[in-house]
């Protein structure tokens, strides 16, 4: 009995024509759909929180255009996407990125990048993904039902959740969500992120029907009013109020017009911090089925970043169309540059949304959309993660026990355990001491484990153990100038990742130049080396070599 | 005080490689490779489907492949083809219109040519791994899977360096015993070896109860014990769709195969079945392991088991 993909198989002899004739024997459709993956991984991206999160950040560089950097970004992950989806046809493997580094790169680089961001960094950058769905999502959210229920009470909620204690006691709520799920396991999961997608497509048609129906100089006055009229804030000109409290803190916003196309491109790295997660189910290759015909494969990488292109920009774009780059980006400002305490709510454009319309009832609709678009990101994370856990303790280098499956849940029970534990001892260390600040190498290091993967494919046809499974794949037929594919686009995909590291090392902006930095990231690749061959000397002592693991078996 | 420490012996077991040219390139290379006298396959060695490759005009042939039109105008193109069909775990046939008619039309003919087409497969699996393996020592030990037609029984009778071993129990070395066994619970697909739950239980006990030493004794059964985690695969509707997007597992190994474990307690039950639930898991004293399978990307998953006269005493898998 088996996970095959039988669809394609058969079609010679559904249609009569030479083909392949299937006798009776068992077999199935793979587990995960190519639309599964699809839309997990435009929930690893986030189109609409993580995104939107990063557009806040960028406000260190006042004079880029958010959606302009959106396009520029989204076409320079382009060749990355199509080397993920060559990687997927040729090695469809779960454990996806762990597998193609340990088995092309060697079995210490895989580890060590498998360990830190997978298994490890899950645990480590919860705090910072769930840390802006308060101020965005879940003040917005109470501050609707206030209104609608006529409660000063929740309004005054929507208020308190996006400060520093309710954002910690809403991040031990998110960690208990997230751990129920994992327990309840993959069917729930499943359903849960179907109906969310569902949700959260229909909330973007609602949010663009609603931008299109405002004008830009309706918006003034409405989101004035509505700060008036819900936070008793702003004197009744709260627009103005924005722009003057970012510029008496020294920030002034520039309009759409004059923004730098330089600087649009040069804010890559704080973009691609959302949207480079368009590959993160290069862990699940081993579940989604069809990925062997390479058309599946580009469908979850390439449609799904041409997706967060058209999505995440022509929404920017319609946004700012309507309120005005200077008002938006010293929001952002505010928000992000520590002058929050300044207003009574978080300044995130889903509350922009909502003060272009006065019907409680449409607030509740808009964040239940921004709800959709929120609950399932982090979760999403944590499933990538156990897969690569997963694969680790088969590969018998990781202990046993946290790849065992609970008999009564159904679920990994032990691992979901961990990451709580783990999860919430990281959430503390980042929201209340300077933890926060080191978390920002993550963005750095996953660029290096994206481009690790792509690496991998770049020598795919030359590596003396792939060769075979890379000719004999559909990949290989696909050229340029005489060379594979395959390590063209990824030689392009790595120039472009170069480019976003360089930017990460020489631009103090981005946090990660510091010297702790360095100490923090050497520090954790040293921990994984360590745990690593202290774990191989281990296993060598009872009779396991565990270097076989990672060495592909001679055909000849 | 002097400790000795006994040498382990150590063997490689993989299963499901479904008719897979390469997977079983591979699989004669493991001895070599890792260093083993004994290599194991597991059931399910023969391919779900004949390849027809229509020689459309003197020369050209045209098939559909996956779901892609190939065209192969000579000789080396087309074996190249037949190479990939192979290696993808299907069987190439190649032969005119006329044929195809008939081909197409009869299942009864399909049949036959799927009965030629895997003896000639065998046979050059049997001569590669001859070549290989004659005078080396190793030797691989064979049995057969649920959806292994019957005739190939005879197919691997007659090498010096292939075993066939089913319902056979045949010695690994002087201390440990192995008991072999295909037939499988029933599955939705109604395939070739199937039996119920009592009389699968009928089968194994007779087996088991041949064995010397049990406590000692390997369980080669192609499918795992229910409930055992091993066994899991995806939840399929009455048109066999697996529902909630493949996310639903629920256990389909034998009963039957879990209750002769927990009676005999081997050292060691070893399976294959379904591929995606490859792991392992202890009932009792007994540990069983199913290595999965990927033979469909040309991937080997299997599993290196050192054994010394107490047990098991550990185990990697791996995968290539």
């Amino acid at each position: 009995m088996a996970t095959e993909d039988i669809t394609a198989t058969v079609s010679g002899h559904a249609i009569g024509k030479a083909g392949l004739f299937l006798r009776k024997s068992s077999g199935l459709i793979r587990a995960f759909s190519p639309f599964d993956a699809f839309a997990y991984n435009i929930y690893a991206v986030s189109i609409i929180v993580a995104a939107a999160f990063s557009y806040a950040i960028a406000w260190q560089w006042p004079d880029a255009n958010i959606p302009l950097a959106i396009i520029f970004n989204c076409v320079g992950l382009i060749p990355m996407c199509i080397v993920y989806a060559m990687n997927a046809t040729v090695m469809p493997r779960a454990g996806g990125d762990y597998i193609w580094q340990s088995r092309v790169l060697g079995g210490p680089i895989g580890y060590v990048l498998g360990f830190i961001i997978p298994v490890f960094g899950t645990t480590f950058f919860i705090a910072g993904n769930v840390a802006p769905g308060p101020g965005m999502v879940m003040s917005p959210t109470f501050l609707a039902l206030g209104k609608i229920i006529n409660s000063q009470a929740l309004i005054t909620f929507a208020s308190w959740i996006s400060t520093t204690v309710g954002t910690w006691w809403f991040y031990v709520f998110y960690c208990s969500f997230a751990a129920v799920v994992l327990i309840l396991g993959m069917r729930f999961y499943a359903k849960f992120q179907k109906w969310s997608f569902i949700i959260g497509c229909i909330a973007i048609l609602l949010w663009v029907g609603i931008l299109l129906a405002t004008s830009k100089e309706s918006f003034a006055s409405s989101f004035s009013s509505f700060m008036q009229s819900t936070f008793n804030w702003g004197d009744g000109n709260a627009y103005q109020k924005v722009l003057s409290i970012a510029q008496t803190n020294g920030f002034t916003g520039v309009p759409i017009g004059k923004t730098s196309i330089l600087s649009s491109f040069l804010i890559g790295p704080v973009i691609a911090y959302a949207f480079m997660a368009i590959v993160w189910a290069g862990n699940l290759s081993g579940e989604i089925g069809g990925l062997k015909t390479f058309k599946n494969s580009l469908f979850i990488y390439v449609g799904g970043i041409l997706f967060c292109l058209v999505v995440g920009a022509g929404l920017t774009w319609l946004l700012i169309s309507k309120i005005g780059n200077e008002f938006f980006t010293s929001a952002n400002f505010i928000w992000m540059g520590g002058h929050a305490s300044e207003m009574p709510i978080a300044p995130y454009f889903g509350l922009f949304i909502m003060a272009m319309v006065k019907s409680p009832i449409i607030w509740l609709l808009i964040v239940i959309g921004f709800n959709a678009w929120f609950w399932i990101w982090p979760t999403n994370n944590a499933v990538g993660s156990t897969r690569v856990a997963f694969a680790m303790a088969y590969d018998r280098m990781l202990p046993g026990f946290v790849a065992k499956v609970s008999t009564r849940f159904g679920a990994p029970v032990i691992a979901t355990a961990i990451f709580y534990g783990l999860a919430l001892i990281m959430g503390w260390l980042y929201f209340f001491t300077k933890f926060a600040s080191l978390t920002l190498v993550m963005p750095l290091m996953i660029t290096i484990y994206f481009s690790a993967s792509v690496l991998s494919g770049v020598l795919l046809p030359y590596k003396k153990s792939t060769q075979k499974i890379y000719e004999e794949s559909p990949v290989s037929k696909y050229k340029i100038f005489g060379k594979p594919a395959i390590t063209v686009i990824g030689i392009i995909a790595l120039i472009y990742n170069g480019f976003l590291f360089v930017l990460y090392l020489v631009d103090p902006r981005y946090g990660t130049n510091s010297p702790l930095s360095y100490a923090f990231m050497g520090g954790i690749i040293v921990l994984a080396l360590v745990i690593y061959f202290v774990y191989r000397a281990y296993r060598r002592s009872i009779g396991i070599n565990t270097d076989l693991t990672y060495k592909e078996i001679p055909s000849e | 005080m002097f400790i000795h420490k006994e040498k382990p012996i150590t063997f490689f077991f993989a299963t499901d490689i479904h008719g897979s040219d390469l997977c079983w390139r591979k699989l004669v290379n493991t001895g070599g490779f890792y260093d083993v006298d004994t290599i194991i396959l597991g059931g399910d060695i023969t391919g779900k489907g004949t390849q027809f490759i229509l020689e459309e005009k003197p020369g050209v042939w045209v098939t559909d492949f996956l779901g892609v039109d190939v065209r192969a105008e000579s000789e080396e193109a087309l074996s190249k083809l037949e190479m990939r069909v192979r290696n993808a775990g299907f069987y190439p046939y190649r032969a005119n219109q006329e044929e195809f008619t008939k081909f197409s039309s009869s299942a009864t003919y399909r049949d036959q040519v799927f009965q030629e087409v895997v003896k000639r497969a065998v046979n050059n699996w049997i001569e590669y791994a001859e070549n290989k393996l004659k005078g080396t020592g190793r030797r691989i030990i064979v049995t057969a899977g649920n959806d292994d037609p019957e005739f190939i029984d005879d197919l691997f009778q007659h090498s010096d360096v292939i075993q066939w071993a089913e319902r056979k129990i045949v010695y690994l070395d002087d201390d440990h015993e192995i008991l072999n066994e295909g037939y499988s619970n029933h599955t939705p697909w109604n395939t070739h070896r199937e039996y119920d739950e009592d009389r699968l239980l009928e089968v194994l006990t007779a087996q088991a109860e041949q064995l010397k030493d049990v406590k000692n004794a390997i369980f080669n059964i192609h499918v795992p014990p229910y409930g055992s985690q091993i066994d899991n695969a995806p939840l399929m509707d009455a048109q066999l769709r697996p529902v909630d997007g493949g996310q639903t597992l629920v256990p389909v190994g034998s009963t039957a195969v879990r209750k002769l474990i927990e009676t005999y307690q081997p050292m060691l039950g070893l399976h294959g079945h379904i591929h995606e639930a490859k792991g392992s898991t202890k009932i009792g004293r007994t540990i069983c392991i199913n290595p999965g399978s990927t033979y469909g990307e040309g991937f080997l998953s299997g599993v290196l088991i050192n054994l010394d006269k107490k047990g098991v005493r550990s185990f990697q898998p791996v995968q290539g």
